[in-house]
C-alpha cells in the first residue's frame, strides 16, 4: 500500500519531463530542443492560436492576411537553429523579393539592398568602396560568424573574425555613419541601425545593422508563403511529429495550473513571472524576499 | 520602446516614385540619416516624431496567397513610439508613406492599427507596450534579464527564461529558446548537446 502511494507520487511528478510556457519562435524552439533530446514535453499558449510574434491573421477584410507582428525573415533563415530542421517538409516556404529592401529619398532616387553587395555598392557612387570594406568582411564570413553573434558568452570559435566585427559592431551608429560621404549612404546605414530600439548614438545600435545588410547579401530578406504563422505552424508541426504536446488557451496564471515536471521554460519576460511564480491570490508582497527570488527590473 | 502598426489593403500596388521600391519586400520611409537620428531621438526622449521612421512591407506582391485577387494588396507597417503610448500615429504614418508614393491614400480600402497596449492585449510579453522585454544596452546584452551566470536560468532551480528578453535578443530565430533548452537539459537532465 506505502509502496503503491510513493509509486502514484512518483509517476505524477514525471507526467512530463518539461514544459514550455509560450509558443513564439523561441518557446517553439525550447520545445522541440528538448523533445529532440528524448524528454516527454509539453507546450502551453495563453492564446487559441500559436506564434507568439509569428502570428498571421484576417484583421481587415475576409480573405486578406495580414502579418500582426513579424514580416520580413533575415533573423529565421540565418538561423542555425531553424536551419538544423527539416522544416520545408513541414510546408515551409520562403519567397525572396527580387529587392530586398528600397530606401527611397526625396528626390525620387532609391538605395536598394539586394543579394549582390556589388549591385547594393554600385548604387552609392563615391561610397562604393566604404561600403564594400565595411561590410564585404562580414558577409564573407558570415555563415562562421552568424553562430557566434547569434551565441550567449562563449569563448568564441572564430575569435579573429568575430574581433573584427565586433570593432565595427561596438561603434554607435553615428561614428560608423562617418565612413560614408553620400546622403544615399548614409541614408541607407541610418534606416539598418534604426531598427534597434535605441538611438543611434548609442552603442549596439551598430551591430543590428551590420547583421541586417550582411544578411541580405547571404540569405537575403524572405518573406514565408501564407504568412509568418507559417513558421510557427512548421515548427509546431515538426514539434508534434517528434512526440511533442501543445494546449493552446491555457494562460498560465500560476504555477499550481501546470502539470508537474522537472524542468519550466518560460517564453515570456522577466517581468512577468513574479506573479506567475508568486501568484498575488497566495502570497501578497513577500515576492524577491521569501525564496530569494533575484529580478534586477 | 513600442511601437504602432498599421496593416492596410490597398486598390492595386503602393504608388512609389522610385521604381525600385515596387520589387522590394520591404522598405525604409525615413529619407536622410539626419531626419531618421532625429526620429529615433524623439521617441528615446519620450515624445511621438512628426516625421516617424516607417518600416513598410508588402508581402503579397510576392505572394499571391495573401490576398484574394491580384489587384488588391495588403500593406504592413509601423513606426517606433514611446513606451505605452497610445497616441495615433496613423495619420503621421500615411503622411511619410504618401511623401514617397503620391495617391497612396486614395488607394486604402481598409485598414486596421494597433496603439501599445493593444499590442499588449495581443501579446502579454509586450508589457506595457514595450516590445523587447528590457532594453538592448552594452552592459546588458549578454547579461539580461538579471546578473547571474547563466541570463536563462533563474535562481529557482527548474525554472528558466527561453524569450527574446535573453540573448541575443529579439527577432525571430529561436536562438534564445535553443540555447535556453541547452542550459536545462544540462542542469537537469544531464544531457550535453
Ligand atoms: C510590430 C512588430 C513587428 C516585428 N517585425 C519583425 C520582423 O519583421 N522580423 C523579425 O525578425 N522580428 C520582428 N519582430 C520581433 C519578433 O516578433 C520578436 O522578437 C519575437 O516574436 C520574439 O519571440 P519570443 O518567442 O521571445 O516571444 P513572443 O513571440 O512574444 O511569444 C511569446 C508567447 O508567449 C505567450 N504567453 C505570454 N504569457 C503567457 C502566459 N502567462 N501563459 C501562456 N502563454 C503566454 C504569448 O501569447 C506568446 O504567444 C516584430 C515585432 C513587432 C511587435
Ligand atoms: C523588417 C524588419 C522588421 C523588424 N522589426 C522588429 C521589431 O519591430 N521589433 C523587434 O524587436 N525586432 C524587429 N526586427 C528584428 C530586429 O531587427 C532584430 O531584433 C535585430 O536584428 C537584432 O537582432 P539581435 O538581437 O540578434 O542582434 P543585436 O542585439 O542587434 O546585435 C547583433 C549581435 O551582435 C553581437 N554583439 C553586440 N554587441 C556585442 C558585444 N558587446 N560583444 C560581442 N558581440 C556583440 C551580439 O551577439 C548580437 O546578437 C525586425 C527585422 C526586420 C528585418
Amino acid at each position: 500500500m506505502h509502496y503503491c502511494k510513493s509509486l502514484i507520487v512518483t509517476m505524477s511528478k514525471t507526467e512530463y519531463d518539461a514544459i514550455v510556457v509560450g509558443s513564439g519562435p523561441n518557446g517553439l524552439a525550447a520545445a522541440i530542443t528538448l523533445q529532440k533530446s528524448g524528454l516527454h514535453v509539453l507546450l502551453v499558449e495563453g492564446k487559441s492560436t500559436i506564434g507568439g510574434g509569428l502570428r498571421t491573421a484576417e484583421l481587415t477584410l475576409p480573405g486578406f492576411k495580414h502579418d500582426i507582428c513579424s514580416a520580413i525573415h533575415p533573423m529565421a533563415v540565418a538561423s542555425p537553429f531553424f536551419n538544423s530542421l527539416p522544416l520545408e517538409e513541414h510546408s515551409l516556404e520562403y519567397i525572396q523579393p527580387p529587392i530586398a529592401l528600397a530606401h527611397p529619398y526625396d528626390n525620387g532616387t532609391s538605395a536598394i539592398l539586394t543579394h549582390s553587395i556589388e549591385e547594393t555598392a554600385s548604387l552609392l557612387g563615391i561610397d562604393k568602396e566604404n561600403y564594400l570594406s565595411l561590410i564585404g568582411p562580414i558577409k564573407k564570413n558570415f555563415h562562421s560568424l552568424i553562430p557566434e553573434i547569434l551565441g550567449p558568452l562563449h569563448i568564441p570559435k572564430r575569435p579573429i573574425e568575430l574581433a573584427q566585427f565586433g570593432l565595427n559592431a561596438l561603434q554607435p551608429a553615428t561614428w560608423i555613419s562617418k565612413r560614408f560621404r553620400t546622403s544615399v549612404a548614409k541614408g541607407l546605414w541610418a534606416g539598418m541601425a534604426a531598427h534597434s530600439i535605441l538611438p543611434l548614438n548609442k552603442l549596439t545600435t551598430s551591430a543590428i545593422g551590420l547583421v541586417l545588410l550582411a544578411a541580405g547579401h547571404s540569405r537575403g530578406w524572405p518573406i514565408p508563403k501564407g504568412g509568418s504563422q507559417q513558421i510557427a505552424n512548421a515548427l509546431a508541426s515538426y514539434f508534434t511529429s517528434l512526440g511533442g504536446k501543445i494546449e493552446t488557451s491555457f494562460n498560465v496564471e500560476s504555477l499550481a495550473q501546470l502539470p508537474s515536471s522537472k524542468a519550466v521554460l518560460f517564453d515570456i519576460t522577466p517581468r512577468q513571472l513574479p506573479d506567475i511564480v508568486f501568484p498575488p491570490s497566495t502570497n501578497g508582497n513577500s515576492k524577491n524576499t521569501a525564496t530569494g527570488w533575484e529580478f534586477s527590473r | 520602446m513600442g511601437v504602432f502598426k498599421v496593416d492596410w489593403v490597398i486598390e492595386g500596388e503602393v504608388p512609389f516614385t522610385s521604381p525600385n521600391c515596387r520589387q522590394a519586400g520591404t522598405l525604409h520611409l525615413g529619407n536622410t540619416f539626419e531626419e531618421i537620428t532625429a526620429a529615433q531621438q524623439t521617441t528615446w526622449n519620450g515624445r511621438s516624431p512628426e516625421k516617424p521612421f516607417v518600416l513598410l512591407a508588402q508581402q503579397s506582391l510576392f505572394d499571391s496567397t495573401r490576398s484574394p485577387t491580384k489587384d488588391k494588396n495588403v500593406v504592413w507597417g509601423y513606426c517606433h513610439v514611446p513606451n505605452g503610448s497610445t497616441k495615433d500615429m496613423t495619420e503621421a504614418i500615411e503622411r511619410q508613406v504618401e511623401r514617397f508614393a503620391p495617391g497612396f491614400r486614395e488607394r486604402i480600402l481598409a485598414k486596421h492599427t494597433f496603439n501599445t497596449l493593444q499590442l499588449e492585449e495581443h501579446n502579454p510579453n509586450y508589457v506595457g507596450g514595450d516590445i523587447n522585454g528590457g532594453v538592448i544596452d552594452l552592459a546588458q546584452l549578454y547579461t539580461r534579464p538579471a546578473l547571474r551566470w547563466s541570463p536563462y536560468r533563474t535562481s529557482a532551480k527548474g525554472l528558466y527564461i527561453c524569450s527574446s528578453s535573453t540573448p541575443p535578443g529579439s527577432g525571430v530565430h529561436g536562438m534564445c529558446g535553443y540555447h535556453a533548452a541547452k542550459r536545462a537539459l544540462k542542469d537537469i537532465f544531464n544531457i550535453k548537446l
